[in-house]
């Protein structure tokens, strides 16, 4: 049988019970080198991705996340001989593991995700509708940087409005919320949606959700925060 | 801001796959992944990605010309 990983965390947290991973299989927790890494055993090594699989391994990660201190999530499709050779994996990596354990420790991730970029009604006067909303320090809804995300729009580029709407967030974010952000990165685009992801401490989702509320008034970019998450994109390349 | 029902299930499934197949810690071993030739994944997010650009195709095609010309968006 094969060692499929999920997740790395630092706590002994009990697993709780009957949670099943890839495939139905049952989730356990192994030591390694101090730090408990949550793990099944698949009858294959190679275990090809299926929507229902992927959902399999969040669903393993949100659990670790649910119980005790921030767990490192692993990315998907990660499987080893057996627990012998996962566990000499994780120790020849276990300082990188414990500094990305550190990083995240009482945090989660939330993922911005533009859905519009400054296309939401095509409306060509609209931006006279933000003028009694409060405009933020750094997007003006009149600006000239606006007037182009519409250009764009408006010729059928919604690929690149929404990604360049999403960096203007993204900043409008870090300006109005930086309290709030213990980490965030660069916008990225792939198959089909543009996005940042942000590290927020756990106390502060709502808050943080809140103050991105705050922005959008200001802006004519339709967006979702989605999460909270195991943080796998400040889980880095361990 | 619009004021539209938004149905968040696609968005969050294109979110999962982004975030479970790309991010999180590489451990190796036995790494299955190749994005690229991911046949399932690329059949769901191709419902996934039509359903969103259906949508917004449709609007933006009414919007902007009723005779019928849309403009080319990004092949996925």
């Amino acid at each position: 049988m094969a060692t499929y990983l999920y997740c790395v965390r630092s706590d002994v947290t009990t697993v709780p019970a009957g949670l099943t991973g890839v495939d139905g299989t049952a989730v356990r927790a192994i030591d390694a080198v101090g730090m408990a890494v949550w793990v099944s055993d698949v009858s294959d090594a190679a275990i090809a991705p299926t929507v229902e699989r992927i959902k399999q391994h969040d669903a393993v990660c949100a659990a670790a996340l649910a119980v005790g201190d921030t767990p490192v999530p692993i990315r998907f499709g990660q499987t080893f001989g057996d627990e012998a050779a996962a566990t000499t994996a994780i120790a020849s990596r276990q300082a990188t593991l414990r500094q990305r354990l550190e990083r995240v420790s009482g945090c989660v991730e939330l993922r911005v995700v533009v859905t519009h970029g400054h296309e939401g009604d095509g409306n060509e006067d609209s931006g006279s509708k933000e003028a009694g909303s409060s405009a933020s320090p750094i997007v003006s809804a009149e600006g000239p940087g606006t007037a182009f995300l519409r250009r764009l729009a408006r010729e059928g580029r919604a690929d690149l409005a929404r990604e360049i709407g999403c960096e203007e967030i993204r900043h409008a974010i870090r300006s109005s919320a930086e309290p709030l952000v213990v980490d965030q990165l660069r916008c990225e685009s792939a198959r089909g949606l543009a996005f940042f992801p942000v590290l927020v401490r756990r106390p502060n989702v709502s808050a943080f959700r809140s103050a991105v509320h705050e922005i959008l008034l200001s802006q004519r970019i339709a967006l979702s925060v989605l999460g909270p998450f195991a943080p796998y994109s400040f889980a880095g390349d361990a | 801001m619009p004021d539209e029902v938004i149905d968040h299930a696609p968005l969050e499934i294109a979110d999962l796959i982004n975030r479970v197949l790309d991010k999180g810690a590489v451990i190796a071993g036995s790494v299955t992944i190749s994005v690229a030739d991911i046949d399932l994944i690329q059949l769901d997010l191709t419902i996934v990605l039509t359903a969103i650009e259906t949508v917004r195709s449709r609007e933006r095609r009414a919007r902007e010309d009723p005779s019928g010309h849309v403009s080319v968006l990004r092949a996925q």
